[in-house]
């Protein structure tokens, strides 16, 4: 019995800290430990501080935890913050969570671009803003820098698409074979699922390249994934031949654009999203305004854009 | 005293030590927060166990037999999306695409149970690979994609209420209570127990173990079932990759509750205070806006210290 009245105690004693805000801004984001996330965090805890408002943020298991996301996002609601900024696993929990908030007289907002303005609008949801890059145009991005580096005209092109379901996933693989089928249009595209991991991306490249031994250019819809595919492609010593492209514009694969193993990376910029998250959250706090579509830019990461040091969104690439 | 009264029944103690570290999390809660008592957080902890809570109610028949299932998350997951399928891809009336949900589950849980039975393998094994073939069907079932966009009528039996209190809440209790009649008050719930803490005792009582597997295992498809149904009507959707890692929360739950792993011992009441611990748990740290990781290692060592004094007070 007195082990549980000293377990209570250390429980009591343990939060004597976490007194309650009048100006918290609370954050619902995905996949906690992926640097995509964490490139977030950072970008809202630094300008939360700089701006002098405390940033409460919740991150889920993975991008698919839909139970998960409603349920903390039914707690944030009890906290009564100023603003409530998510990140919505699919557009039926989020547009519920968001709902719920705004009913609350809690500002909303959307990130990443999983709900649009018009979108919510149409559920009676004002959103004060919505920020993020767009997965689709990200795709298309990736094409064209595909067009731009490679010359054959029958080219063979891999597609390593992230987990089933994901919708962020699957716009960046439609963009891609979307725009790429219309530069080239004899472009030959298979496509494999390796569920957003390196070591299964890896092992798909591998056994992709002993049926297909011509393809030319690998595009994966992250960077983890391209990393993963372009260590097969090493294994074989054919890193001048075959191009491999990620996205995200982690450091892994910074590094490994400047060592010539990954060709390019396209470049979401999640610090400047996590930053422009806040500014535009406070904004919308003190003025009230709403309906602010901000897409985030996404630049193409190669060799050449990395050693210039000169493009002034590299400062947001973390 | 305290050795006295729990001496004649170490399942009454079980539950007491449960109940007591309940009690810890929510006063502890309750001091950190001044938002964990008000009704309607007490109501998003009833509502966010429920898909958890269904579960592990059917995992208590389970593992008091003796045995173990790793596919009751998919098989939660298959229900919601074929109920999803079924409402949404031929316009069914809500009322048949229910039953086709439910009974995916009740089939899954049949088919798992007679897989058993006719292979002799462990059901750690069976369950596992369950498991993966019933995640499987669900991903083809909807091409790997969630199915969104269910009728109102159908959302509002996971997002609505009745007088005043969340519609999964009412499922969940109606739930619990029918689980418990049938482990205290029913032949089949006590053979479950008798057959978790011997099979030999079972078999010489007469019991037929081919068929009390095949009972146990489709009443737990159907609580799997019926947690898919309420995670497809909170989410308005049928999610494929719906509650991965689940089954192993709700395995949490149970043992958590007092039940013994192993089998022979298990109680409604035990997995229903361990599922409610896990659920106050994970709101009271969500309140507290502890961060995430920490969050992780905060469940972990509540777990283990859950654990530490379980053993401490079976000294008694």
């Amino acid at each position: 019995m007195k082990n549980y009245i000293l377990l209570a105690a250390c429980l009591v004693l343990a939060w004597p800290s976490h007194a309650h805000s009048s100006e918290e801004y609370a954050f619902i984001l995905k996949s906690r430990g992926n640097p995509y996330w964490t490139a977030v965090v950072d970008g809202i805890q630094e300008t939360a501080k700089a701006h002098n408002v405390q940033a409460i943020i919740h991150q889920l298991e993975n991008d698919r935890a839909a139970e998960e996301q409603l349920n903390t996002c039914m707690s944030v609601i009890e906290r009564k913050p100023k603003l409530l900024a998510l990140s919505a696993v699919t557009p039926a929990v989020g547009l519920q969570c968001l709902k719920k908030a705004a009913a609350d007289g809690i500002a909303v907002a959307d990130m990443d671009a999983n709900i649009s303005v018009a979108d919510a609008k149409a559920e009676g949801i004002f959103l004060a803003y919505s920020v993020g890059s767009d997965n689709f145009l990200i795709g298309e991005k990736a094409a064209q820098y595909v067009k731009e580096i490679t010359s054959s005209a029958k080219l063979k092109v891999f597609v390593l698409e992230g987990a089933a379901g994901s919708i962020p996933g699957q716009k960046r693989a439609d963009g891609f074979r979307a725009m790429l089928k219309k530069l080239i249009p004899a472009v030959n595209i298979t496509s494999l699922s390796a569920e957003w991991d390196r070591l299964k991306a890896l092992n798909a490249t591998t056994d992709l390249l002993q049926r297909m031994p011509d393809v030319g250019v690998i595009y994966a819809a992250n960077d983890m994934m391209a990393l993963g595919a372009a260590e097969a492609v090493r294994s074989v010593g054919k890193m001048e031949q075959i191009k491999v492209i990620g996205v995200d514009g982690i450091a892994d694969a910074r590094k490994a654009v400047q060592e010539g193993r990954l060709t390019a990376s396209v470049a979401q910029l999640p610090y400047l999203i996590g930053k422009r998250a806040v500014e535009l959250g406070i904004e919308a706090v003190k003025t009230g305004k709403t309906g602010v579509t901000e897409i985030t830019a996404t630049p193409v990461l190669d060799k050449p854009m990395l050693e210039a040091k000169k493009d002034p969104l590299l400062q947001y690439v973390r | 005293m305290f050795a006295r009264f729990f001496s004649n029944n170490p399942a009454r103690l079980y539950l007491f030590q449960c109940l007591l570290f309940l009690a810890v999390l929510v006063l502890a809660f309750a001091c950190a927060s001044p938002f964990f008592l008000s009704a309607s957080n007490i109501g998003n902890i009833l509502t966010a166990s429920a898909v958890i809570g269904l579960m592990a109610l059917g995992a208590t028949f389970v593992i008091g037999s003796g045995g173990i299932d790793l596919s009751s998350a998919s098989v939660m997951a298959l229900s919601g999306t074929l109920c999803a399928w079924t409402l949404q891809k031929i316009s069914a009336p809500p009322a048949l695409a229910v039953l086709v949900g439910l009974g995916a589950g009740t089939a899954c849980g049949f088919l798992t149970g007679w897989l058993i039975n006719v292979t002799r393998a462990p059901s750690f094994i069976v369950t596992l690979g369950i498991m993966s073939v019933v995640r499987a069907a669900a991903y083809i079932i909807s091409d790997g994609m969630p199915i969104y966009g269910l009728p109102e009528n159908v959302t509002a039996a996971g997002q609505g209420d009745i007088l005043g209190i969340p519609a999964p809440i009412l499922l969940l209790c109606a739930a619990a209570v029918l689980a418990y009649v049938i482990l205290t008050q029913t032949r089949f719930g006590l053979h479950s127990l008798l057959a978790g803490d011997s099979v030999f005792a079972a078999h010489a009582a007469g019991i037929s173990l081919s068929r009390l597997r095949l009972k146990i295992y489709t009443l737990a498809g159907f609580f799997s079932g019926l947690a898919g149904l309420v995670f497809m009507t909170r989410t308005n959707s049928g999610d494929p990759s719906a509650g991965m890692g689940y089954e192993l929360i709700a395995i949490t739950a149970v043992i958590l509750g007092g039940a013994n792993l192993f089998g022979g011992r298990a109680s409604i009441l035990g997995t229903v205070l361990g599922f409610l611990c896990l659920g106050v748990l994970q709101n009271g740290l969500n309140l507290l806006a502890v961060s995430t990781y920490y969050q992780i290692l905060f469940v972990g060592v509540v777990l283990l210290a859950a654990a530490f004094l379980s053993r401490a007070e079976n000294r008694l």
